[in-house]
């Protein structure tokens, strides 16, 4: 699954440190969430969205996998 | 976070506890132990050890939360709560978890070819230990899921 999570924060001028104290999710989580290498929880989704005014899927791009 | 703060003291306070009655046992039990009673003796030692490597962490897990600064325990709090690490532990988990199947496994096998039946039943044993434990687990999370 592919995000918009790094250019979000850019365009915010927000710093991964900061984003992760507002969400009270270590740096780790969200430079993993950033790299697509990490999947979050729905709710830290919802919390991401909030926290960006946005929607889900506004943050997070779904593509059906070719089988 | 009173509450978990509340719940790590109970845990500090049941090591000590534990830790204490461990290493009694263990050092009153090596004074009273017959001189040729070699395996006793190195049993209790190990109850004697067991109970001070408890004690020893709990105070070491008292001071760290009167030294360490505030924000340093909340970012360890938030460090502990964090969903991806909690992920990459579960998975650590199950990756340990197959290892100690094989390991009994080749273990019980091993010990008997080498003639020493009872270590060999008790690698079997943790085998079904494991195994149902599994099941069991597996049985409480797929009703609560």
């Amino acid at each position: 699954m592919n995000n918009r999570l790094e250019e979000l924060r850019n365009q915010r001028g927000v710093r991964q440190e900061e984003l992760a104290a507002a969400l009270r999710v270590s740096r780790q989580t969200i430079s993993s969430l950033e790299n697509g290498r990490y999947n979050p929880s729905i709710t830290l989704a919802i919390r991401l969205a909030r926290y960006f005014g946005l929607a889900v899927e506004d943050i997070f791009i779904y593509e059906e996998e070719e089988s | 976070m009173l509450c978990g703060m509340k719940s790590k003291k109970t845990v500090q306070l049941m090591m000590v506890i534990i830790g204490v009655i461990s290493l009694c046992y263990g050092v009153i039990g090596i004074q009273s132990a017959p001189e040729d009673a070699h395996d006793y003796a190195t049993l209790l030692g190990m109850f004697a050890g067991f109970g001070s490597g408890l004690i020893a962490v709990a105070i070491f897990l008292f001071i760290r939360s009167k030294v360490v600064s505030p924000e340093k325990l909340k970012q360890k709090e938030i460090e502990e709560n964090d969903e991806r690490n909690i992920a990459v532990k579960r998975a650590a988990m199950a990756v340990s978890w197959m290892v100690s199947v094989g390991l009994f496994t080749v273990l019980a096998f091993a010990l008997m070819a080498m003639g020493l039946r009872v270590p060999s039943y008790l690698c079997i044993g943790a085998l079904y230990v494991q195994f149902f434990s599994f099941l069991i687990a597996h049985r409480v999370y797929d009703k609560k899921m």
